[in-house]
């Protein structure tokens, strides 16, 4: 019996000494300048439902671990993806992001070293060769309260220095806020696997999208450091830019969107455009209940996308910008009117596919579906009706 | 019908704004619109838009929206524009959750004051203008017609229609997104006028309720709302001549019956002196004294010779309980029920609360019933043992009036001698100090009807004062209590229904508008006998037109209408004052 399940059904909330400046010199991972409070206090509240603070099951147990397709340097290749059941985010469990909800896959209690590394190798014996591994928490995998340090480098030791009859990946993929990639953190990591890979959380270069509508907790200049950091170390760098937050319009969200891949675009060698999609115990699914929130069209990704990389190609970029859209043509995700979604999907498929431009302007030719008009006329009524349905 | 004036323009509450987009230009009879920037072509009044808090746009000028910024999501955000305008913002979403709306909505409703329009953003089509009127929005905005037509779907008053079923119902060849929004803007129109007259008529409850059974989320905001009794009741009228339709199961819990139910439990006291409780069936015809089966069964009760001795109620719904003394007062004289005579459990309920107080207030000797089996069936269970009951067939049938006949006559010789005048004068005070308890409460039917008198035929009751000084009188057309300056003066030395003005004397029969009213005693409702004051000095009395929260917000508009007015004083300023 372990110490979460002894605790019975008592309601689970876990020091975060990691936000009171307690972390170490240069963990300063919260900007209190990029916290919205009051948002935060709902999201904090909205998280007192989560089903894990009362049960976080076996600590041992990881929470999934499925292979899939992927792309690495242009090919296709096989990606082994494996979600750890760790105390979860930093700043999620002090409230945190208002679109958020990987912290309903978080024990909200103490995960030891060794009990990481048990669901490590127990998810691994699902490897079979696949060139790229992802593991993933539902936070920070170099957060040393969440993912210890030595936890950190026993899994990736093993990733990399596989038995002698077995090949290790050729790439390890993480996440990580950007206030933990630091030269402390990331220099033990060198040299355990042939490539290693973070995945940033960037969201918005707009300062308000990040305080008022994301709730992020740190500045988009955050990433770029990170990214430098990242340079360093030779680790490579992904962006994942979030589509549509709460209290955006359909109007804002593709300005807002076509900005942020620009301006990610110099620090990464892959922008990942992810539309906003409704996950429970979230803020945007207390909007999403109330009437008041509306998961990005389709037709804004394509939009966005395709500016996005216009001016970002003409700016020099020269890595992958892609969208995988979570729960496509579903009302809780990014949707068109649900006769064209299929199609515009397939179109975006084949874009990230070939990175090549042409099939996201050839989605806007080819694709006449009446609801574009609809689409079009949300993106003009959003500037002018004080309301958030629909637009 | 509720006004909007702003920079020489008049906007009429329920009205259309009209976003300028690329996709339609406004029809001619609009008389808002909502755009980015200067504008050479709107000809009604302008609102200008702010943007959005991401990205806000420069606007000038006396009506901007501003941008919003974000907050919680249980936060209702109610915009103040100017002191005629605001905005309740988001409606369209919170409307899509009936349990959350309601508290949102009255939020918005109470910050926005009487005093300002409430425009309704994303909110309202054809089909349900009507029940957001009727909570109290005054704007719509166009955005839903619009949107319904890029959908290829055209809104009426009955509900949606798809392009196909509507051309095809207009004769017409397919029709595109351009006719569709040429289409669901003249809905909009048409029932909006439809709302307008219904609201000069006194039918918009009617009208609602023939709406909102196209969608079960507007049945069911109307019930949450009834279930608001001080909210929806802040604004019915206490009295209005039209009749009142109480068609369906929700016809039950309007603010106006509920009201009446709630003072005739509450407030209302039996006539002293009545010692038989006399059930009766109701009739079609309001009030029940002028129908055919009413003046049957009258003429048996006249005959007993000791009418003044019985309490004479009808048994009813949605009302419950309607005592004689109360036939003339809105809105028992004016509802209107389809009889079945089958009783819903409901009903059931309401009638049986409502005789359940009945009996706990009445020193009844007697009861009996002369109403059908399966009412007393239902009332049974209440009344006490010795309970007769006369109609086994028909109120009106031969052997039934004959048979209420034989039992007034078996009761007759158990109450013994009874004086008829003197009985019959006693009992016309008694029954104007029922009728005055129900109209402003126990305590002032005490005070008004104490040592009184009374004179006068039913409807024209005459109230005296113990010194001869006349209180006040019943009319036909009001049912209630019309006071006289001595009448008020009794209300005003209680601290009741008293609407305060600054030191000035309103001119004899002219009306005291709103823009002269301080404020007013809460309960104050649109038809209620008020008596005006300044300080405790009695300046006149007369009918309110409007609410005590209206009358304090207002700032045109008519609060009072004069009966009476004081003497002028020589120190004190006459003043007509107008709007």
């Amino acid at each position: 019996m372990n110490a979460a399940s002894a605790a019975g059904t008592e309601l689970r909330s876990i020091d975060t000494p990691g936000l009171k400046g307690e972390g170490g010199a240069n963990q300063q991972v919260v900007d209190y300048a990029v916290v919205n409070r009051e948002l935060n206090q709902e999201a904090r509240e909205i998280r007192q439902k989560i089903a894990m603070r009362w049960d976080p099951g076996e600590l041992t147990s990881y929470i999934r671990c499925w292979s899939e397709e992927d792309v690495m340097d242009g090919q296709p290749c096989r990606a082994l993806v494996i979600i750890l059941k760790t105390r979860g985010c930093t700043w999620a469990l002090a409230g945190g992001c208002t679109m958020c909800g990987y912290a309903n896959e978080s024990a909200w209690a103490k995960v030891t070293a060794d009990e990481l590394v048990t669901q490590f190798e127990r998810a691994y014996r699902k490897y079979a060769g696949e060139e790229l591994v992802k593991i993933y928490t539902s936070g920070s995998f170099i957060d040393r309260f969440e993912v210890m340090p030595q936890a950190q480098q026993r899994i990736l030791a093993a990733i990399g220095k596989p038995a002698p009859d077995r090949k290790a990946p050729v790439k390890v993929a993480f996440e990580s806020l950007p206030g933990f990639i630091t030269d402390e953190t990331l220099a033990p990591l060198a040299g355990l696997c042939e490539r290693l890979e973070v995945g940033i959380g960037v969201e918005s270069a707009n300062f308000r999208v990040l305080r008022d509508s994301v709730n992020k907790g740190h500045a988009f200049e955050e990433f770029p450091r990170a990214a430098e950091v990242c340079k360093r170390h030779g680790v490579s760098v992904k962006a994942y830019l979030m589509c549509k937050p709460p209290f955006l319009k359909e109007s804002d969200a593709l300005v807002d969107s076509t900005r942020t891949i620009i301006e990610a675009a110099p620090h990464a060698y892959m922008v990942s455009l992810n539309p906003t999609n409704v996950q429970g115990n979230t803020v945007v699914d207390a909007l999403y209940k109330r009437g008041s929130y509306r998961p990005p069209w389709l037709w804004t990704i394509v939009q966005a996308l395709l500016d996005g990389r216009t001016a970002a190609e003409q700016a020099g970029f020269k890595g992958m910008l892609k969208s995988d859209v979570i729960a496509a043509g579903q009302d809780r995700g990014a949707h068109n009117c649900g006769k064209c979604d299929e199609n515009v999907s397939g179109y975006l498929k084949k874009y990230k596919a070939t990175q090549d431009k042409k099939w996201l302007q050839r989605c806007l030719d080819e694709m006449q579906c009446g609801c574009r008009a609809e689409w079009r006329l949300t993106l003009e009524l959003g500037p002018l009706i004080p309301a958030y349905a629909g637009l | 019908v509720a006004q909007w004036q702003s920079h020489g323009k008049t906007v009429q509450s329920p009205g259309l704004i009209f976003p300028e987009t690329s996709f339609a230009q406004a029809p001619p009879w609009i008389d808002v619109s909502v755009g980015h920037g200067e504008s050479t072509t709107a000809r009604g009044l302008r609102l200008v838009s702010g943007g959005t808090w991401f990205h806000p746009t420069d606007a000038s000028g006396p009506l901007v929206i501003p941008p919003l910024p974000t907050g919680p999501t249980t936060k209702a955000q109610t915009l103040l524009v100017d002191d005629e305008l605001a905005v309740f913002h988001d409606a369209g979403g919170w409307a899509s959750n009936p349990k959350h709306f309601v508290r949102a909505y009255m939020d918005a409703r109470t910050t926005a004051t009487p005093g300002r329009l409430l425009w309704a953003p994303a909110l309202g089509d054809p089909a349900d203008y009507a029940l957001w009127v009727y909570l109290g929005v005054d704007l719509f905005d166009a955005s839903p017609l619009l949107v319904a037509a890029t959908r290829g779907i055209a809104l009426t008053s009955d509900g949606p229609l798809s392009a196909e079923d509507a051309a095809r119902l207009h004769g017409e060849p397919p029709w595109d997104t351009a006719r569709l929004i040429q289409f669901n803007l003249e809905s909009a129109r048409l029932e909006l006028a439809r709302i307008h007259q219904a609201i000069r008529t006194g039918t918009l409850r009617a009208l609602v309720e023939r709406r909102i059974y196209l969608r079960p989320a507007s049945v069911e905001i109307l019930r949450r709302f009834d279930r608001e009794h001080r909210f929806l009741e802040a604004a019915t009228p206490r009295h209005r001549a039209v009749a009142l339709p109480a068609m369906t199961g929700d016809s039950l819990w309007m603010p106006e019956v509920e009201a009446f139910r709630r003072s005739f439990r509450d407030a209302y006291l039996t006539p002293r002196g009545a010692k038989v409780l006399v059930l009766l069936p109701c009739s079609q015809r309001k009030p029940y004294k002028t129908s055919r089966s009413h003046r049957a069964m009258a003429r048996v009760l006249d005959e007993s010779g000791i009418r003044p001795l019985l309490h004479e109620v009808m048994i009813t719904s949605p009302l419950g309980l309607v005592p004689r003394e109360l036939e003339d007062v809105y809105p028992a004289n004016q509802y209107d029920i389809p009889v079945t005579g089958h009783w819903t459990r409901d009903e059931e309920e309401v009638v049986k609360t409502q005789l359940a107080s009945l009996l706990e207030k009445g020193e009844y000797d007697h009861v009996v019933v002369h109403a059908g089996q399966a009412t007393f069936d239902v009332l049974r269970p209440l009344l006490p043992e010795h309970v007769r009951h006369t109609c086994l067939h028909h109120p009106t049938s031969r052997d039934d009036l004959e048979r209420l006949a034989a039992e007034l006559k078996r009761l007759k010789g158990e109450l013994g001698t009874v004086h008829p005048h003197h009985a019959a004068r006693d009992r016309k005070l008694e029954d104007l100090r029922s009728l005055a308890s129900y109209q402003f409460g126990p305590r002032a039917a005490e005070e008004l009807t104490h040592d009184g008198r009374a004179a006068g035929h039913v409807p024209y009751v005459k109230l005296f004062a113990p010194d001869g000084a006349q209180y006040g009188t019943t009319t036909a057309d009001r049912g209630v209590l019309s006071l006289t300056l001595e009448g008020a003066a009794v209300l005003a030395r209680l601290g009741m229904k008293r609407v305060f003005i600054q030191d000035f004397q309103p001119k004899k029969t002219s009306s005291l508008f709103a823009v002269g009213v301080d404020s007013a005693d809460a309960d104050v409702r649109i038809g209620d006998e008020v008596v005006v004051v300044h300080r405790d000095e009695v300046r006149g009395c007369g009918v309110a037109q409007m609410n005590a929260e209206e009358m304090a917000a207002a700032k045109r508009g008519v609060a009072v209408t004069l009966r009476h007015t004081a003497a002028p004083k020589a120190q004190v300023p006459v003043l007509e004052v107008t709007a």
